[in-house]
């Protein structure tokens, strides 16, 4: 099994029309995703790759059943078709924009909590789920080079991390039922806690591996979760930004969540709370293979 | 982020109609004494540089006659103070303060709101207050589809301990605040201390307003005012800084993020949020210097990698380079590796002598290694080779034999 994302998941693509959209488009199609729609405003009439386009996100809602959309629009625009994706009550909506304004965010994320919406993002990279299906840039034209279907799960709040995750886990014969790319902004829709109840409840999946950084709270979130008895699988944490708190403050980086204020966001704190509850902390890339071999009880290095 | 001076974020309070007090912008201590004389002594003198810590770092000063006014600018003009050079200074009315509070905009990452903090403990920064007096941190959760409500100021205020006219006054300061925060798209605005006179009067003697630069662009009543080239956050740009500011600004369809180290012989450019922070921490546990951090995003990007890198290489003092990123997932690398190799044969730099390591993976990757045995001696990683085995293998080779 896996969450969120299945080959059954029925897909609406926004902004379809554009040129990284049409690219990544004939990679999920290939991957197996359903594809069922897509809209572009204006541009509304014809089909891509056999997807119907709309003119707006109604209209393809009442003519294919959808139960996620994937947001191919520029940060300027991001904020328009996020909420009309959620006005028009997609359950999962993934915003793969990056340099969304903040207060574009912030708009988003609260009316998504109050229609009920799902939201991934912004900033997402996407996700996967191997040998199923796929959303957004994760894992490109060729998503078995690094993907392989399995029983590890895995969060990321940097996109291409969590694909280096992916990668040396595959190399180790270790497969991965989900993985999803959270976003490395301030203000996301999903940190790391709903995600890890999910896996939680997915029989298939026996352990999950987080990708961390400085700033926000949401490594702190999971170490109280997981305190809590709220996660019981094996669960390993790599959280990177350490080189952060010996450098000048305010000195701004890739990602703008990287602000540590408030007592909040320190990588040496996450990593202190995390052993604290029991989490297995990785140094390195290189240790996850290990540690989740440990977690999973499997020590003897064969593919599953 | 761009940070706004304090006479432009007072600006941007006037407009909303919050309470400041009467003050100029001064460059010669002629001026300075010229504005005591027309404000009315006292006063006080604030060094204009785009970062918290003045009143520490000696640049605010108080100045009784219009004379010492001269005097105290004269002091304060042409120093450079927390690492900015000091050209201007704001002259304004002295506020006599019976009572400090702290007020802050900004938004919380956790509730994903913005969330108003306020404390009847003011001019003492937010850590600190936390760490006193935590139950003295007012913080209120605004719904930002609603915005934030007459009556949760008034709260707010209420909360503080203020009554009557004291808390109308403060709650529509709030108010005001609250409106520069979303009108501007700002990332915080804060007003430490807010201050209650001696005449009961709530007035902010200084504001931080600080605008989110990602919503710059619909903004262009703040063009020259909002200027995220001043400083990279902590200081202003360096000269190489400011030539990668310059070769970003040539290609909009991709963005560079620079920082140079003042102390560091490697030149360190790899790519990515996350990877990046994961091979700064590990190149600083082994012990390597890196001279600089360097992101790239998605775009055409060739050119920029030839321009950047020749500019990086100029710096010196070093002594070898890693470039890469993490495993990509559609960007042909090998665009970005021609860009890179274009600028060493230019350079004509010898990868035997001065040790290069990329570590690229990703679509184009066997284009990319060809280009790389070009120029014999590059050490050439790909998906088979961790990210931070890479990492290490350009720390051992520019480690002194």
């Amino acid at each position: 099994m896996s969450i969120l994302l299945d080959d059954q998941s029925c897909v609406l693509v926004q902004g379809i029309t554009g040129q990284q959209a049409r690219t990544h488009l004939s990679y999920m199609i290939r991957y197996g995703t359903r594809v069922v729609a897509g809209v572009s405003p204006g541009k509304g009439g014809g089909s891509l790759d056999g997807v119907p386009v709309y003119d707006s996100v109604k209209a393809a809602v009442r003519n294919h059943p959808v139960n996620i959309s994937v947001l191919f629009v520029p940060a300027r625009r991001a904020k328009d078709a996020a909420l009309e994706a959620i006005e028009n009550q997609i359950p999962l909506v993934v915003v793969l924009a990056e340099g969304v304004p903040h207060h574009d965010a912030a708009e988003i994320i609260e009316k998504a909590a109050v229609k009920g919406v799902r939201l991934i993002g912004p900033n997402s990279q996407g996700m996967i789920s191997p040998g199923k299906a796929k959303l957004g840039g994760t894992g490109g034209a060729e998503p078995e080079r690094m993907y392989l279907p399995g029983p590890v799960g895995i969060i990321s709040r940097s996109g291409g991390m969590g694909g280096e995750i992916a990668n040396v886990l595959t190399r180790r014969g270790i497969g991965q039922s989900t993985y999803i790319s959270i976003g490395g902004d301030l203000l996301i829709g999903t940190g790391f806690v709903p995600l890890l109840k999910l896996f939680e409840n997915d029989p298939d999946t026996k352990g999950v591996v987080l990708f961390g950084e400085p700033g926000t709270g949401h490594e702190e979130e999971v170490a109280e979760l997981v305190h809590e008895g709220g996660f019981t699988k094996a669960l390993v944490a790599l959280v990177v930004g350490e080189a952060l708190e010996r450098l000048p403050r305010g000195m701004s980086f890739g990602h703008t969540s990287s602000i540590i204020e408030r007592g909040l966001g320190s990588p040496v704190r996450k990593k202190r709370l995390f052993k604290e509850a029991g989490v297995k902390v990785a140094e390195t890339l290189s240790e996850i293979p290990m540690l989740v071999e440990v977690g999973l009880g499997l020590h003897l290095g064969i593919g599953i | 982020m761009a940070r706004l001076l304090e006479h432009h974020a007072l600006d941007l309070l006037k407009q909303v109609g919050v309470p400041v007090p009467p003050f100029r912008v001064v460059s010669t201590p002629e001026a300075a004494r010229e504005a005591a004389t027309r404000l009315g002594s006292p006063v006080v003198l604030k060094a204009l540089i785009p970062v918290g810590g003045r009143g520490k770092a000696g640049a605010i000063r108080m100045a009784q006659t219009p004379g010492e006014a001269f005097d105290q600018a004269q002091e304060l003009l042409g120093r450079t103070i927390l690492n900015f050079p000091v050209r201007e200074l704001l002259v304004s009315e002295e506020v006599r303060i019976a009572k400090e509070f702290f007020v802050s905009l900004t938004f919380d990452s956790m509730s994903r709101k913005p969330v108003v903090l306020f404390s009847s403990l003011g001019g003492i920064d937010v850590e600190t207050i936390l760490e006193k007096d935590p139950e003295k941190l007012v913080q209120v959760p605004v719904d930002i589809c609603v915005g934030l409500q007459p009556f949760q100021a008034r709260e707010i205020a209420e909360s503080a301990g203020l009554k009557g006219r004291i808390l109308m006054e403060t709650a529509q300061v709030l108010m005001g605040l609250y409106r520069v925060f979303r009108q501007f798209d700002a990332q915080t605005v804060e007003v430490n201390p807010l201050a209650l006179t001696d005449e009961d009067r709530i007035v902010a003697p200084s504001a931080v307003v600080v605008i989110d630069d990602q919503a710059l662009f619909r903004h262009p009543e703040l063009d020259g005012i909002a200027d995220p080239e001043r400083t990279n956050g902590w200081r202003p740009l360096t000269d190489l800084e400011r030539q990668i500011r310059d070769i970003d600004k040539t290609d909009a369809s991709s963005a560079i993020r620079f920082n140079e180290f003042e102390e560091g012989d490697i030149a360190f450019m790899i790519t990515g949020g996350g990877s990046g922070f994961l091979a700064l921490d590990l190149i600083q546990r082994l012990g390597g210097k890196p001279a600089t951090t360097f992101d790239i995003t998605p775009g055409r990007v060739e050119e920029k990698m030839y321009l950047a890198t020749k500019a990086i290489l100029s710096r010196p003092g070093l002594k070898g380079m890693i470039a890469g990123g993490n495993i990509t997932n559609f960007i042909p690398i090998d665009v970005k590796v021609r860009g890179v190799v274009r600028a060493l044969k230019d350079l004509k730099v010898d990868p035997r002598k001065f040790p290069v390591v990329f570590r690229y993976a990703g679509p184009g990757v066997e284009a990319a290694k060809k280009m790389a045995s070009e120029l014999p001696g590059i050490e050439f990683y790909d998906a088979a080779t961790s990210l931070e085995d890479a990492v290490r293998r350009i720390v051992e080779l520019t480690r002194a034999p």
